[in-house]
């Protein structure tokens, strides 16, 4: 999982569990920069990306009497979870939809890939996926999620998710001038 | 004719799946495995971004709702406290018949629950859990939160015991006090969140 820095130990989960407001703070620093990092490749919007941040804490401060596994590796993984149903939640609303045409229209052109360095040729072309092709990226290939969790996410089939993940990487090849494609 | 792997079948090969025959195409094609070696790299390097900070520390306001959550249902407890309270002083009243002087505390005591309940109506019409607000906002409506919460606790206590109509009253006024501030605090927000 990308960008995650642990600091919780098996005691803080439990008396996070109790609703003990210092080990619930502490899960918040521990896990905020991997939360907002992911609500940011998936939204795009920093402000989103905040307001997915909080939405997720609430619901992890809210939940987590119920959270069932065991260990800190579970427990990023539920958080994780939690943070990615958000984000995929704020992108249905309709500015996305508005959003995601003006992408299209944009098509492979306006930044020319060798102005810039890899890193930010791939940042600017991440950003410029339609949404949804942008989440499912990030899901899969990063975040290491399965089309099955990705399709259960997002409320779609498994094929949509395997498509859409095949139709990004067609586009971000093209975008960073890989050559021809084979 | 040679029929190249499309990208779908790269990455279904990557996943682990992926034909027969696209994963025997792939093994003896030089420019589908340079494509593939391709995928990989792309992967690397998406893995590779880096993280980022949030620009503002969103605790206080998680907290501030989560806080919410709690006096919620704790007020909803509370709630059959001060009914029962409200009906004792009632009957207080009532006993007394019409001869209970104006500054009674016990009439006081009713008068400011019903204030406290009114004030708990508005600030649900507020919807204050639906709105962001800055860290210092929030830190201010914790406290108060957190005061009627104390509050809310000493008077639960004093139901079990004895009760003291003079005590009841100052509580009840606190709690009116706080309750008030906890409604402007909202409503402020509130009017700069849509443009007054």
């Amino acid at each position: 999982m990308n960008g995650l820095s642990v600091a919780i130990d098996e005691v803080a989960i439990q008396r996070a569990k109790l609703g003990d407001s210092r080990a619930l703070e502490q899960l918040y620093r521990a896990y905020q920069s991997s939360v907002y990092t992911l609500a940011r490749r998936i939204c795009r919007v920093p402000e989103d990306a905040e307001e997915v941040l909080q939405d997720t804490f609430v619901e992890v401060c809210r939940s987590i009497g119920k959270f069932r596994g065991e260990g800190p590796g579970s427990l990023t993984a539920w958080i994780k979870r939690i943070a990615a149903s958000k984000a995929l939640m704020l992108i249905r609303r309709e500015k996305y939809r508005e959003t995601d045409e003006f992408n299209e229209d944009l098509g492979a052109g306006s930044t020319s890939p060798a102005q810039v360095g890899l890193r930010m040729d791939l940042e600017a072309a991440l950003e410029r996926l339609p949404r949804r092709s942008r989440a499912v990226v990030w899901l899969h290939d990063v975040e290491g999620y399965t089309h099955e969790d990705i399709a259960d996410m997002m409320g779609k089939t498994v094929s949509f998710s395997k498509s859409q993940l095949a139709r990004a990487h067609a586009r971000l090849r093209g975008w960073l001038g890989e050559g021809e494609q084979c | 004719m040679l029929i190249h792997c499309t990208m779908e079948e790269l990455v279904s090969i990557r996943d682990g799946e992926g034909s027969a025959a696209a994963r025997q195409h792939l093994d003896a094609c030089d420019a589908c495995m340079e494509e593939m070696e391709r995928l990989h790299q792309r992967i690397a390097h998406l893995k590779a971004l880096p993280a980022f900070e949030a620009p503002r520390d969103r605790w206080p306001e998680v907290e501030r709702v989560v806080r919410g959550d709690r006096r919620k249902r704790y007020a909803r407890l509370i709630g059959w406290s001060s009914l029962v309270a409200a009906a004792s002083i009632a009957l207080l009243v009532g006993l007394r018949g019409f001869s209970v002087a104006a500054d009674d505390p016990s009439k006081e005591v009713a008068q400011l629950i019903e204030e406290s309940q009114h004030l708990e109506s508005m600030l649900r019409a507020i919807k204050p859990s639906s709105r962001v607000m800055n860290g210092r906002m929030a830190s201010a409506v914790v406290q108060l939160e957190d005061g009627i919460e104390l509050i809310d606790e000493t008077l639960e206590e004093l139901s079990r015991r004895r009760r003291n109509a003079v005590e009841l009253e100052q509580l009840w006024r606190q709690r009116v006090q706080l309750m008030d501030a906890l409604v402007t605090t909202h409503a402020a927000r509130t009017a700069s969140y849509v443009g007054f």
